[in-house]
């Protein structure tokens, strides 16, 4: 809290008061919030998901396909007639919600972190070499992206998965090719901005090789911006993941990934809501938790604004 | 102090240079446009002087001073660098020249990379050339911080968190750690406070004398010129119309161009405004130059000589160099004399 009120601004002598603020407010302080609790509880659930992600097998009270047809739909503890035994309740083939939630995290994040990481690495690296040849490179990989934009994903994704067959990998490979368009162009405009400024010409005119300008003067300042459309990225990856599972075209049983849950959880959306409710809960938070921490690192990662 | 009066050999020497910039295309299928940023230019630079170089906003001063550099190629002309023509030279030559001359920047704040702390940006010139060992590098951080008198304690801070006047001195630093010979400061105080500007052009004056530095030095602004130039070179749309001693341009400029300029500083005297000479109209479009004297479209000594014939650039008296018609007719006559 005390950090905060520092950060705002009202202490610092160098922003007059009155003057308008040039940058966007963050969605945090836009929600009217001093943003401290709200970002520490965010990075908590995520802290708590990574955490469930990478040991959730531990505390997983039954294994995630161990179907029991005497107790299908059965509620949640704390609904009227649910048990102890599953405390988030069963599913339509008695499976227990809990392991099956713990299992489908395992996957999505799993999905969305590596896929997140090939489309900023792919959509990055192809933009600083269109801001760096110019001409006809940056012809092709511009008109690329137009192509990218202008076709829907989600069409691109289900023909790419109806065609070459369905796979763990492809699947990650194509949720990963989802937003490098974005990178591409982000880290284009940035770089070719960079290279306008003195401070590349200063080290250009010491004699710098281009592989040295890049990566200690151009990347750590284009990083910033980089990392918060990671983190804006991240949660798209993962509903897209999560919609093609519900779809039927991404994870394919018995693997399962919170979508998949989800998607079967809609044909019981009235008789048992618990099934499709619980990973709708976390899709959700998660989402938003990751786009508070992307709000508050873009602010935290500028140097300027310390 | 006047280097120029002993001739010693030049440390660099400019002969012909033109730069062009190629501008949007006439019609769709048509030739582009071609700018003359720097249209035939000659100079030289002698060892320990400091050239200053004037003129208004886009008569190509700036182009030259990157044309020196090497940071942009010159379409024709050469650039020679202690002996050497440094226009054809290759990327290994240009490694080791690269240490030899060096620019300062207009905008300090825009110079310095926001994300390395200010010690990192000094010392990284000794990185790229490989100077020294990593103890002999820091030492001759701190002897370089010291020499243009920041405080220790600043080496470990960003660039936003010190004065324009700190990070321009940050900027010297970092252009004079590997030692250069040639110093190319564009617009380098112009950005600053009066204050602050006379406190970095005497730092540089005493950096001059103390490491033997050449300097040239770009700028629009005449009163800074006069403190620090040995010689002073006149702009005006790509070439140079007049050059002299110091005290010579400033005293007897012939040049009605020079003169315009010099009459346009502020004179602490209401009398003296009657005496103006006031340059009419817009400076030309580079795209499109007039013909003949650049200038006679705003000059008011201008006849049909000076529409059609391009100006030598000759010299008038000694040391006095001068691209105007009527120069041999202007000297000794004031310049509203012709009004």
């Amino acid at each position: 809290m005390k950090r905060a009120s520092k950060e705002t601004g009202s202490t610092n002598p160098t922003t007059p008061r009155g003057r308008l603020p040039i940058r966007r407010r963050s969605l945090v302080k836009r929600l009217g919030l001093t943003g401290e609790w709200l970002v520490t509880a965010a990075m908590i659930y995520i802290a708590f998901i990574l955490f469930v992600s990478v040991f959730g097998f531990l505390f997983q009270p039954y294994p995630h396909t161990q179907t029991n047809l005497f107790n299908q739909l059965q509620p949640p503890a704390f609904m009227q007639g649910g048990s102890w035994e599953h405390i988030l309740g069963t599913d339509d083939l008695g499976r227990d919600v809990l392991s099956r939630l713990i299992k489908g995290l395992q996957l999505s994040v799993l999905i969305g972190v590596i896929g997140t990481a090939i489309g900023a690495v792919l959509g990055s690296f192809l933009g600083i070499v269109a801001a760096h040849f110019r001409g006809w490179v940056e012809e092709i990989l511009m008109m690329l992206v137009d192509v990218q934009v202008s076709l829907p994903f989600i069409i691109f994704a289900l023909a790419v998965l109806a065609f070459v067959g369905n796979s763990l990998t492809i699947l990650i490979i194509v949720v990963g090719i989802d937003g490098w368009e974005r990178y591409a162009r982000l880290s284009r405009s940035m770089v070719l901005s960079a290279n306008q400024q003195d401070y590349v010409l200063a080290v250009r005119s010491l004699g710098l090789s281009n592989t040295k300008i890049y990566s200690r003067h151009v990347l750590p300042n284009i990083m910033g911006t980089l990392i918060v459309q990671m983190t804006i990225n991240l949660p798209g990856v993962i509903l897209l993941e999560s919609t093609l599972s519900f779809l039927g075209l991404g994870v394919q049983p018995p693997l399962t990934s919170l979508g998949q849950i989800l998607g079967v959880g809609r044909d019981y959306l009235i008789l048992a809501p618990w099934i499709a409710v619980a990973p709708g809960l976390v899709i959700f938070f998660l989402t938003l938790s990751i786009a508070i921490v992307g709000d508050w690192l873009r602010d935290r990662l500028d140097p300027t604004l310390k | 102090m006047k280097v120029t009066e002993t001739k010693p050999e030049a440390l660099m020497q400019v002969r012909d240079i033109v730069r062009h910039f190629s501008g949007p295309r006439t019609s769709f299928f048509g030739p582009r446009k071609v700018a003359h940023a720097v249209n035939g230019v000659s100079l030289d630079l002698y060892p320990g002087e400091t050239l200053g170089l004037v003129g208004e906003s886009g008569c190509g001063k700036s182009t030259i001073g990157q044309l020196l550099l090497n940071l942009i190629e010159p379409t024709s002309g050469s650039v020679t660098f202690l002996g050497q023509d440094i226009t054809k030279a290759d990327k290994t030559e240009w490694r080791r020249l690269r240490s030899e001359m060096q620019l300062v920047f207009q905008n300090p704040l825009g110079a310095l990379n926001p994300r390395l702390t200010i010690g990192k940006q000094i010392r990284e010139p000794l990185d790229i050339h490989d100077v020294g060992d990593e103890a002999g590098r820091d030492s001759k951080v701190q002897e370089m911080f010291e020499a243009v008198s920041l405080p220790p304690h600043l080496l470990a801070r960003y660039p936003h968190q010190l004065s324009g006047g700190q990070q321009q001195r940050v900027v010297i630093a970092r252009a004079l750690i590997i030692s250069p010979k040639l110093v190319v400061c564009d617009e380098s105080v112009s950005a600053l406070d009066v204050s602050v500007q006379a406190q970095v052009v005497n730092l540089l004056s005493d950096l001059q004398k103390k490491l033997g530095l050449t300097y040239l030095f770009i700028t629009h602004d005449l009163s800074v010129v006069r403190h620090i130039s040995n010689r002073i070179a006149v702009m005006y749309l790509g070439r140079i119309v007049e050059l002299a001693d110091s005290e010579t341009l400033l005293e007897n400029p012939i040049h009605p161009y020079t003169r315009a300029l010099i009459s346009a500083v502020p004179v602490p005297d209401p009398r003296a405004r009657a005496s103006r000479a006031v340059i009419k109209g817009e400076p030309p479009n580079p795209f499109n130059p007039p013909s003949g004297c650049a200038f006679h479209a705003r000059c008011a000594h201008a006849d049909t000589q000076c529409r059609t014939h391009l100006p030598e650039f000759r010299a008038i008296g000694e040391k006095h160099m001068v691209a105007c018609h009527h120069a041999e007719a202007l000297v000794g006559k004031s310049n509203t004399d012709a009004n």
